[in-house]
């Protein structure tokens, strides 16, 4: 398990994992209210390109971020399929559409640094930082810079 | 019983008074733990003055006597000539309690009751009388726990403990805090139980056969899920008696402020409605009530002076109606002036003189609802606080409501706020757009329009590139949502037509869905994030097969496909509204006289037209054409403002008409139409300006002269602008008929309806009159020696062809009617049914629509 990486004695942090575009990126447990198979979703004519639509959960409504879209990787075929990662901050919730879900993994807060300069430039606010012993970055999660323009 | 006791007095007098027992109780209790407030017995002494003022106005003796000899004990403490002890305090807390069992007795019997008040009052007066009595030096007050009737003397009053029937609702016995998110969570948690209970039924039924009992349990599960959303959305609701219980103490305030006398009546305090709501409605409410105080109520002597009594009435109502709550706020003052208003929006600059003359009195009063109209100019210091309608309107409209002001000059003012009953579930029509469900809530719906292939074909206009369908005579524009949502239109596309007619602030439109669904009950959830900023959304809702449909916001789409929802739709009709910043309107191009760029407001125009030039022809002096079986007048602007002469036409060339619509259609002659262009009027040079145009700007490389189609048409063809929108005067009618009393008695129906007289006893007087003024309407009996009723419908459509005649008679049959309308009147109405009259001449467009003068009448 890659969690044997964390020395003794230092503090460790769990973090869900998901796959986008065959990298791997990450997300503190606590932030991830659930993870579902795909589910129908209605979309909303005229919003972000990124926002891909509503998703009804137990009678919550809460928009879909196709994190592709809004990462700006290559969009996926039509034929892959998605998982759903729920997200709950500040009394918001938000969906992101994700390629395939990874491990829960556990790393020392040591371990993981500020992302290069050329990841921040593009998708500033909600990447904050990379794990190198893992190899996986790290999803900050501010749900306006998700929802939000570029 | 006194003549005091109105019902609704009396309901405010107890729920001022048991907030007041509240508050003593408190301060009781507060008393007891040790920590009293050191103005605790001016508020006491306050609280049971109140009771005791009130109550001896509503003649309620008992309570008067109790609360009589609290206030004295507490004027003692207070004054410091008697040392409070706990004794003292039980008392108070048994008279606490006995007024507040009296209270509930009046409200459910209408008397307080005969309870055994003496043995506790007696104990007050020895204690005002024997000052010694004083056990407790310290001032720290050591109550014995809470209610200890223990100095009362045998014999005793009831205590608290004696109150077996428990039913008494307090804050210390009745309610508990909740917490608003939790009461949402329960709301969100009932709307997935419904969804669930719904699927269960399905199942249900289909084990019928195998299971019998399933159906009776599904249907059980159905009912108990259905009282426990009607429960749980109970929670949320609150009367509006939180917003109304502030009012009577601001009026007496305000009244004794600006030294006018004024009575307020409240009803309608238990309404409830949604807790979100009641904040809302708190500001709004009481601005209108300021400003009913303060503008509208005269003071006494203005009042003695006009005939009416020197205390003004002030009546604030709520009630539900129709799915919705709305709360009225009338006052008996002056009213506005339409004249005043007028003036005052050309001086802030709103409006250019002609528009605001332009404006019909109804729309006159509507300006106040106008951003800026406000200023510290006409408020004072009441009012004032920078606050106008239009921000009253503005935070009514946010959560779905709606604002109505009516106002009659020396009558009063009625404001209307129609709001939701929550916002949180609303009734919402279900639509289909672009293959997707959408929710369009009941408040902005004015009605369904389903056109067939055939009809769409013909009855949707297009103004160049813009859908317009007339809605008895009014033009609305139309919007198709899949396209303002820029979603893919329905395949296969579908030659019928259904139009959804909203409207948005004061302007309508209509809607073009592919599909109409239900009305649901549909639970708002709000959008977050840059969703939110989509006006074209005010939220979604989970429908009852689990799908989720976007809420529209008809006022975001509205401003999407360019339709301005802000301005009044009858100052767009009329010249120019000086756009404050509005920037560039739509106007048609056209060509005139000998080749002159007039440009006029696209939003006053109805169609263009192309005739063959021999279509139009001379009656009476005046040029006119014959339209969709109707006679439409044809002005020339040439004739009034100096453009050169147009070309000659032969009877086979093309006459352009530029067509629009004042309640009837009046058509300009045009040379050619030139183009549709937006114009910034700002921009228009002051230099042209004239009674007949409103400035010059360059269009399209050319001069443009902007022209003021209304004074044009005013001047060429007066008979078909009613001059209601002038407003200067009330409509006039002719009545002619040959008896005195019938002309008397119609006559003087007619005034008070707000119509003008003249009468005349033969139709050749009447035409003498035709020839001297102007009329809006004639009224003709049938019966008459020389011209007889038919003789004066001809006379009369020869003189003024577009003024409607109405014939009034005894006689009653269809064969009649027809004959009569086949000569050319547009109405026959019997003798005895002097409002239909009215009736026909409102819908005939000549006497405005006024719901308010005729209640007041009622």
């Amino acid at each position: 398990m890659i969690g044997m990486t964390a020395q003794a004695g230092t503090p460790t942090r769990k973090w869900a994992t998901f796959f986008l575009n065959e990298e791997m990126f990450g997300l503190r447990v606590e932030d991830v209210q659930e993870v579902m198979m795909e589910q129908p979703l209605t979309p909303v004519p005229l919003a972000p390109e990124h926002i891909v639509g509503l998703l009804n959960l137990r009678g919550q409504i809460m928009p879909a971020v196709d994190l592709r879209r809004r990462l700006r990787f290559p969009v996926r075929d039509a034929s892959q399929s998605t998982k759903l990662i729920v997200l709950r901050s500040h009394g918001v919730s938000v969906c992101l559409v994700v390629d395939a879900i990874g491990d829960v993994i556990e790393v020392a807060s040591t371990s993981w640094q500020a992302p290069p300069d050329t990841l921040t430039a593009s998708h500033r606010g909600f990447l904050s930082g990379i794990c190198p012993i893992a190899g996986f970055v790290v999803l900050g999660l501010d749900v306006d810079a998700l929802l939000g323009d570029d | 019983m006194s003549e005091n006791r109105d019902r609704e007095t009396v309901e405010l007098f107890i729920e001022e008074s048991l907030e007041g027992l509240l508050r003593v109780e408190r301060l009781l209790l507060a008393a007891e733990t040790g920590k009293p407030s050191p103005d605790m017995m001016t508020v006491l002494f306050r609280d049971f003055h109140t009771i005791k003022g009130t109550s001896g106005f509503l003649d309620f003796r008992q309570i008067l006597r109790l609360a009589h000899r609290a206030e004295d004990l507490l004027s003692r403490f207070r004054d410091k000539t008697l040392v409070p002890t706990s004794a003292h305090f039980a008392r108070l807390v048994v008279v606490v309690d006995l007024l507040r069992r009296m209270m509930e007795n009046v409200r459910e019997t209408d008397d307080e009751g005969d309870l055994p008040i003496d043995a506790i009052v007696a104990e007050m007066e020895r204690d005002l009388t024997e000052p010694e009595v004083v056990v407790v030096a310290t001032p720290t007050l050591a109550l014995a726990p809470p209610p200890a009737p223990a100095p009362v003397a045998a014999g005793d009053p009831p205590t608290p403990a004696d109150d077996a029937g428990g039913h008494r609702e307090t804050a210390s016995d009745g309610t508990v805090r909740v917490n608003v998110a939790v009461l949402d969570r329960l709301m969100n948690l009932i709307g997935e139980l419904v969804l669930a209970r719904n699927q269960m039924v399905q199942i249900a039924k289909s084990f019928r056969d195998t299971h019998p009992g399933a159906q009776a349990a599904g249907q059980r599960l159905s009912l108990v899920t259905s009282d426990l959303q009607e429960q749980i959305m109970k929670t949320r609701m609150q009367p509006v008696a939180r917003v109304f219980e502030k009012i009577p103490r601001m009026v007496r305030d305000l009244s004794k402020e600006t030294h006018k006398q004024v009575t307020a009546h409240i009803a309608g305090n238990a309404t409830e409605i949604d807790r979100a709501l009641v904040e809302a409605i708190r500001d709004p409410v009481m601005h209108i009530v300021r400003n009913a105080l303060d503008h509208g109520i005269e003071a006494p002597p203005e009042r003695l002076a006009v005939g009416k009594a020197a205390t003004g009435k002030l009546s604030v109502r709520a009630a539900h109606e129709g799915g919705m709550v709305v709360i009225e706020v009338e006052d008996d003052g002056r009213g506005m002036d339409p004249r005043k208003l007028r003036a005052h929006a050309v001086r802030k600059g709103l409006l250019t003189p002609a528009a605001a003359d332009a404006l019909s009195d109804r729309a006159a009063i509507d300006l106040v609802f106008m951003p800026g109209f406000s200023t510290a100019a006409t408020i004072t210091d009441i009012s004032g606080r920078g606050v106008g309608m239009d921000v009253v309107r503005t935070h009514i409209q946010r959560v779905g409501g709606k604002v109505e002001l009516d106002s009659t000059l020396g009558k009063g003012t009625i404001i209307r706020l129609k709001m939701p009953l929550t916002l949180a579930i609303i009734p919402a029509l279900l639509v289909r757009g672009g293959g997707q469900r959408f929710a369009i809530p009941q408040v902005n719906l004015l009605e369904l329009v389903y056109l067939n292939e055939d009809q769409a074909s013909t009855a949707i206009e297009t103004v160049r590139g813009a859908a317009i369908y007339r809605l008895r005579g009014e033009i609305l524009p139309l919007v198709r949502l899949a396209t303002a949502l820029k979603l893919e239109p329905a395949v296969p596309a579908r030659a019928d037509v259904n139009i959804v007619v909203v409207s948005a602030g004061a302007r309508r439109y209509g809607l073009i869905v592919d599909d109409i669904h239900d009305t649901e009950e549909i639970v708002i959830k709000p959008l977050h994030g840059q969703l939110k900023r989509l006006a074209c959304y005010s939220g979604a809702t989970v429908l009852g097969d689990g799908g989720v449909a976007l809420i529209l916001e008809v006022a975001g789409i509205a401003g999407m496909a360019g339709i301005d929802v802000s301005a009044q739709r009858e100052a767009e009709l009329a010249p120019v509204v000086a756009t404050g910043g509005g920037g560039a309107q739509p106007y048609v191009v056209v060509l005139v006289g000998d080749g002159v760029q007039c440009a006029v407001p696209l939003a006053m125009v109805g169609r263009l037209e192309k005739l063959a030039a021999s279509s139009l022809e001379r009656i009476a002096g005046s040029e006119v054409v014959q339209y969709r079986d109707a006679i439409m007048p044809v002005v020339r602007p040439e004739s009034v403002i100096p453009l050169g002469l147009a070309p000659a036409r032969g009877p086979e060339d093309e006459q352009a008409l530029v067509v629009f619509d004042f309640g009837q259609t009046v058509a300009m002659a045009v040379n050619s139409i030139v183009d549709i262009v937006d114009i910034d009027v700002d921009g228009a040079q002051a230099e042209g300006k004239g009674p007949f145009a409103l400035g010059r700007t360059v269009v399209l490389g050319k001069t443009t002269l902007l022209l003021d189609v209304y004074s044009i048409v005013r001047e060429l063809a007066p008979q078909f602008v009613r001059e209601r929108r002038g407003a200067a005067r009330r409509p006039r009618a002719l009545l002619v008929d040959d008896s005195s009393a019938m002309r008397s008695a119609l006559g003087g129906f007619l005034r008070s309806a707000g119509i003008d007289v003249v009468d005349v006893a033969t139709g050749e007087l009447a035409l003498s009159e035709l020839k001297a003024q102007r009329f809006d309407a004639v009224v003709t009996d049938l019966e008459m020696a020389g011209m007889d009723g038919f003789a004066v419908i001809r006379a009369v459509t020869l003189e003024a062809p577009l003024l409607p005649v109405f014939v009034w008679t005894y006689r009653e049959d269809e064969e009649l009617e027809a004959k009569v309308r086949a000569a050319g009147a547009r109405a026959c109405v019997h003798k005895l049914r002097r409002e239909d009259l009215v009736l026909a001449m409102q819908v005939a467009g000549i006497v405005p629509e006024r719901p308010a003068t005729d209640r007041r009448a009622a």
